[in-house]
């Protein structure tokens, strides 16, 4: 392994303190499922780690009136054994079940996921159509940002020397909404998705049609999960039917980065995509008519 | 009686004690308990350990390689090169193309260019890294039919046909004048990594007389044996190689591969006073060593309108990467095996194995067949639908029968349990109710059904002598040590050769132990391949048996003062043939022969005939036994990803006699498994030569998640050779699953995809071509 | 390079180890320990050879350094069973001769045993998922589930 220091902070603070005094050449490490095979295979040369695998003051999950808070190290595990469904529909079950493995979720923390900000890693497009906050602490300062705002590029966050994302927070859903996860890999687990899709719609007082949509992927223009304008637009106001979601499947294909690689065409993608969502926003669409 | 007489009888019994029962595999607690010691269980504390500078470029000369960087890294004992190499810079299994390390060029991505040696492994890896390489890049060929052409760029200056063999039965022409209906088709596979478990692993020290003992993960110790002394340019008997328990192997271990590990840790070894281990990362593992060879095949079929196949024309091209290893061999079998299991008056088979510098090919569980039959049994579906007939029918009219020619004219035994197989299959599966019921499937998700039959030469055949020694040690306290240097490494198939000898001894099963394979005490045996350790390992046991037995009843017929051609041993006794009271025990013989002298250490040796075959057109008894087999394959498409869900595997084979039905089973669900993912998800690619995902984040075995349900069905008709009629039951069950997953995914979407995998992408635009 | 005092349960015995910041808990496992049952099939997460439970849970030790695993309790296969009484999942593999090479059982025993341990009533599905993590290229899996399934009839059955 490739050399490097590890720094175990006493708490919080005294992470924070660290990082405020060793600002650059220093990550945080939690689960250690991204960052290790990477520094493993020289694609990251860091000088510094600080662990926070041990500061339990970040592992929760609370919910208040509005909003549910998750605490950047909750792991994946954990996320998995909530049992509050209103609150998210079934997308935390959806997405939870399809990652990586029970190994990797037993170590992978919603924290570490968030930041290593690429189109491999699954809660970002969940949490874009759930339209998060996340909360960034630095000694002396918190600041909160729209996780759109958060994720800048291909693995680079808004993060500012001496910050680590601390939560992840979201309101709660409607009643009238209904949720929806698609992943396609190549096998059934242990895989990054070639295209994923998170969707999560909210309707009138009638069910029939669609007051606000938010429809995230995997991997946009930009590279990155994303939520698609053009398609939330699309759908506002319309009537929630098979007519509506195949129009805007079709709206979706401009949308997408179109590159083909060695694991599939961009063609192939591009097809996948347009099934993917049209059945995310079938899936919402028995959700509703369930209620 | 004679030792012949003994074994038919034996082969004949009504019924067995310990062959055909689903005995516990010897090695099998030890196993669950995590006990074994693999070669990185091994390593000395003073051990240095070797990394490796390999090509990162497909094709160039190498202008300078400057090793300094690395030599002045504080750490690093050594760093060797080439010209280091005290014997003969060679290190291949068949042609002799490949050095052990590049001298002046590189043909693939990740040969071997030079040695780090260091104790702490991060500082060899960080010093490899350092080491500077200055290519002038070369043109390349990556297509192995781009390779045949005459302008091609050369990978060797022999030219880029590594081998060429063909198969002439009959006179296509005629054929083809007078069939009703032909069809012609290409299909494509593709380069499967075997993934074993453990990576490829070394090492070696230097003992106090000078000679050099090496342990690693292997096949075959004695290859290990002679490609390392001949690197260090010594004689063989200088050379100790020991397997240690090996974490699976599937033919890649057999060959090139150990001997790289073992020799450049021998290298260093000798070089340095100190053990040296050289233990391959995953992706260097996926990257270096040989995998399952790419094919292209174009078959043309000629049939009657009643269904009788009348001509075939094939051409198999094999692309072997930039250095053969044993792809001179897999071609042959290849090509004998390309029509598939069915009854051809004309034939003609051309098969070129050719050089490219993508990265290398070789032994791999199947070695040839599976390739052929993927493209062999899709034809026969594609011709069922022309024909428009059942693909079962058409399979039942044609398949090869007792009394009919293989494609080499060989004449089929009474052993052919291929229609049984069939039969079963079908019978198991619902074929006709499920074929007519998933027909009818409308919207998305629709299902197919489809079927597979296949026929694998068992042994070496046409490919080597076929032949091995088995030892057997009687210790004075009863325990029966079998030591052979065949290896074990997940078949259980060394165990098989205990419940072999112990059924012809007469002995239970608990008394007999496993050796580990070492040259030092158990004599050449040729290769653990092709599913050889039961059909003529097994011979081999049987025939060290049959002296330890002679020898016992020697002594029991004095104790028991009779004559001992009428003794016999029945779990450990020894029976008095008139007094049914009058036993004495194996111990008690044991004893006897220990107090005189009688050695109970022996040796069995068998050699198989030798395959009678005319070699220009490849007619004659290429194989001396066959094994059969019928898959059929349900599965569930979704028609708007493409994605495939494999419900259920119904896969019958005919194994002569199942030593034991449990491991056969393990081999039969092991080997459905791996050819589930050949057929469905997995694929190392290379772009421009260079290995685009050489890890298993990106190249896709199949989890627990991804089996379907599986029913396996054993039939017996006894092989002519296998002792007590076996047959190879280690690779034959990778051969159909892809063809069979082809086949119902064709059914399910009324399109075929021709090429291997049958990716989720692939499925779907041949779909979107196929649906009304 | 910082080193750290790691005081660490393994099997049931404590250790304080001093470790380098680098060290993986794979390697204190292997080198440090001499627990050999425990595998490196990849280095990166994705095979599972390297299975150890960790405070209850399955974890890659390869991807846990050594100094996240503080005052943690592990279990490797060392800790599983014994030659005169194995555990019931070992059992059970024994007799569906499901060990082939055997270089994914120590990591396929953890599972099953975790999973037992946790859910004594398991589906096929369930115990299909617990051994997810852990890739296995000889067997296809079959009998390693056929196995986990009799281990936990026997074990409820003792328990009843």
């Amino acid at each position: 392994m490739p050399g490097f220091n590890v720094y175990v902070p006493l708490s919080f603070d005294d992470a924070l303190r660290y990082l405020e005094e060793n600002p650059t050449d220093t990550l945080p490490i939690a689960g250690s499922t991204d960052l290790l095979p990477r520094i493993r295979r020289k694609q990251v040369s860091i000088r510094n780690l600080v662990d926070l695998s041990g500061l339990s003051e970040l592992r929760y999950i609370r919910g208040d009136r509005d909003k549910i808070h998750i605490g950047a190290l909750t792991t994946i595990a954990d996320l998995r054994k909530q049992t509050d469904p209103p609150a998210w529909g079934r997308l935390l079950d959806d997405v939870t079940a399809k990652f990586g493995s029970p190994n990797i979720r037993n170590a992978a923390t919603v924290g570490g996921n968030i930041c290593a900000a690429s189109s491999s890693e699954d809660l970002i497009p969940v949490f874009l159509a759930l339209d998060a906050n996340v909360k960034a602490i630095r000694r002396g300062g918190v600041r909160e940002m729209a996780l759109k705002d958060f994720i800048v590029s291909k693995r680079r966050t808004a993060l500012h020397p001496g910050e680590i994302l601390a939560e992840v927070s979201f309101s709660k859903l409607s009643p009238r909404s209904a949720c929806s996860f698609q992943k396609l890999g190549i096998r059934n687990t242990l895989i990054i998705a070639l295209v994923s899709v998170a969707a999560v719609l909210e309707t009138d007082e009638t069910g029939s049609s669609i007051k606000s949509a938010r429809i995230a992927l995997n991997r946009l223009k930009r590279k990155i999960p994303e939520r698609s304008e053009s398609l939330e637009k699309e759908l506002l106001g319309q009537k929630l039917n098979e007519q509506t979601i195949r129009k805007a499947a079709e709206v979706l294909g401009d949308e997408l980065a179109l590159t083909s690689d060695f694991r599939a065409s961009a063609q192939y993608r591009c097809e996948a995509a347009k099934v993917l969502f049209r059945r995310a926003l079938t899936e919402c669409q028995v959700g509703i008519a369930k209620k | 009686m004679t030792k012949a007489e003994l074994v038919q009888k034996l082969r004949e019994a009504d019924s067995f004690v310990v062959v055909g029962k689903s005995v516990q595999r010897l090695d099998a607690l030890d196993k669950v308990l995590g006990v074994p010691l693999y070669t990185s269980d091994l390593v000395p504390k003073d051990a240095l350990s070797v990394k490796v500078v390999r090509s990162t470029v497909a094709h160039a000369l190498i202008k300078r390689i400057d090793t300094e960087p690395a030599k002045r890294m504080l750490g690093v004992s050594v760093v060797l090169t080439a010209r280091d190499i005290p014997g003969l810079n060679e290190a291949f299994a068949l042609l002799p193309d490949r050095p052990l390390l590049a001298n002046g060029k590189v043909r693939c991505q990740g040969e071997a260019i030079a040695i780090v040696a260091a104790q702490d492994p991060q500082v060899a890896e960080d010093a490899a890294d350092r080491v500077a390489v200055e290519y002038e890049s070369l043109p390349s060929v990556f297509s192995p039919v781009e390779a045949m052409k005459p302008d091609s760029i050369r990978v060797h200056d022999t030219g880029n046909v590594a081998k060429y063999l063909k198969v002439r039965k009959g006179d296509v022409k005629e054929g083809f004048r007078q069939a009703e209906v032909i069809i012609e088709n290409t299909y494509k596979t593709q380069f499967q990594d075997p993934v074993p478990m453990e990576p490829e692993v070394g090492m070696a020290w230097v003992e106090r007389d000078g000679t050099v003992t090496c342990v690693g993960s292997m096949q075959t110790p004695y290859y290990v044996q002679t490609g390392v002394a001949k690197v260090l340019g010594v004689s063989p008997d200088k050379v100790r190689v020991i397997q240690a328990t090996t974490g699976g192997a599937f033919g890649p271990k057999s060959d090139e591969m150990p001997v790289d590990t073992c020799a450049l840790s021998a290298l260093v070894a000798q070089k340095m006073g100190k053990p040296a281990i050289l233990a391959y990362t995953r992706q260097e593992s996926m990257i270096a060593r040989t995998k399952r060879h790419p094919f292209v095949i174009t078959l043309k079929t000629g049939a009657m309108n009643d269904g009788r196949l009348i001509a075939s024309e094939a051409l198999v091209v094999s692309d072997t990467g930039a250095y053969a290893s044993l792809g001179p061999l897999v071609i042959i079998r290849a090509c004998f095996h390309a029509t598939g299991p069915y009854v051809i008056p004309h034939v003609k088979t051309d098969a070129y194995c050719m050089y490219t510098n993508n990265t290398m090919a070789g032994s791999f569980r199947g070695f040839g067949s599976p390739q052929v039959h993927f493209a062999a049994e899709c034809q026969m579906d594609e011709l069922a639908k022309k024909l428009d007939v059942d693909p079962l029918d058409l399979r039942l009219k044609n398949m090869l029968r007792p009394g009919t020619l293989t494609a080499t004219s060989q004449i089929v035994d009474d052993a052919c349990g291929l229609e049984e197989c069939t039969k079963r299959a079908i019978e198991a599966s619902d074929w006709y109710a499920k074929r007519a019921e998933f027909g009818r499937d409308q919207g998305v998700f629709r299902r197919g059904i489809g079927i597979a039959l296949m026929y694998h030469g068992n042994s070496l055949g046409p490919e080597g002598n076929d032949y091995a020694y088995v030892h057997l040690l009687v210790k004075p306290d009863a325990r029966v040590v079998l030591r052979t240097a065949l290896t074990e490494y997940g078949t259980g198939a060394v165990s098989g050769l205990a419940q072999i000898a112990a059924e012809t001894l007469g002995l239970p099963i608990d008394l007999f132990e496993l050796d580990r394979p070492d040259t030092a005490s158990c004599r050449e045996t040729g290769p653990t391949v092709a599913s050889r350790v039961i059909v003529i390992g097994g011979r081999a046991a049987q025939l060290a048996a049959l002296k330890v037995r002679e020898k016992i009843l020697n002594v029991a017929s004095e104790l028991l003062q009779c004559d001992h051609s009428n003794l016999s041993i029945k779990n450990g006794i020894i029976h008095h043939p008139h007094h049914p009271r009058r036993t004495i025990t194996f111990q008690n013989a044991v004893e006897e022969c220990y107090k005189k002298n009688v050695s109970l250490n022996e040796t069995g040796f068998y050699s198989a005939p030798k395959c009678e075959f005319e070699n220009e057109n490849s007619q004659g008894t290429t194989y001396l036994q066959y094994t059969y087999g019928a898959v059929v394959a349900e599965i569930q498409v979704d028609t708007e990803l493409g994605i495939v869900n494999p419900l259920k595997i119904t896969a019958a084979y005919d194994a002569g006699r199942a030593i034991n039905p449990l491991s056969v089973e393990g081999q039969i669900e092991g080997g459905t498994i791996q050819a589930l993912g050949y057929g469905l998800t997995e694929q190392l690619i290379h772009v421009d030569g260079i290995v685009a995902n050489p890890t298993l984040g990106d190249y896709y075995i199949p989890t627990s998640l991804d089996i379907p349900e599986i029913q396996t069905i054993i039939v017996e008709y006894p092989g002519a050779v296998g002792p007590f009629g076996a047959k190879a039951m280690g690779e034959p069950p990778v051969d159909l699953p892809a063809a069979a997953l082809a086949n119902a995914i064709a059914h399910a979407t009324g399109s075929r995809v021709f090429e291997l995998p049958l990716t989720a992408e692939r499925v779907l635009f041949a779909a979107k071509k196929g649906r009304p | 390079m910082a080193k750290h005092t790691v005081r660490l349960n393994v099997n049931g015995k404590d250790h304080a180890l001093i470790v380098d910041s680098t060290d993986r808990l794979l390697d204190v496992l292997r080198d440090r320990l001499n627990l050999k049952g425990v595998k490196e099939g990849c280095g990166t997460g994705d095979c599972g050879a390297c299975t150890v439970i960790m405070d209850g849970q399955l974890v890659n030790s390869c991807l846990v350094l050594a100094v996240q695993a503080r005052d943690k309790r592990i279990t490797t296969i060392e800790g599983v069973g014994t030659r005169e009484k194995p555990h019931p999942v070992q059992k059970a593999m024994m007799k569906y001769n499901a060990a082939q090479c055997g270089f994914c059982i120590p990591a396929m025993v953890l599972a099953g045993k975790n999973l037992l341990d946790h859910n004594p009533t398991p589906s096929k599905q369930e115990i299909k998922e617990s051994i997810s993590g852990v890739l296995c290229r000889c067997t296809g899996y079959y009998k390693l589930i056929t196995a986990i399934q009799e281990a936990a009839k026997e074990m409820v059955g003792v328990r009843a």
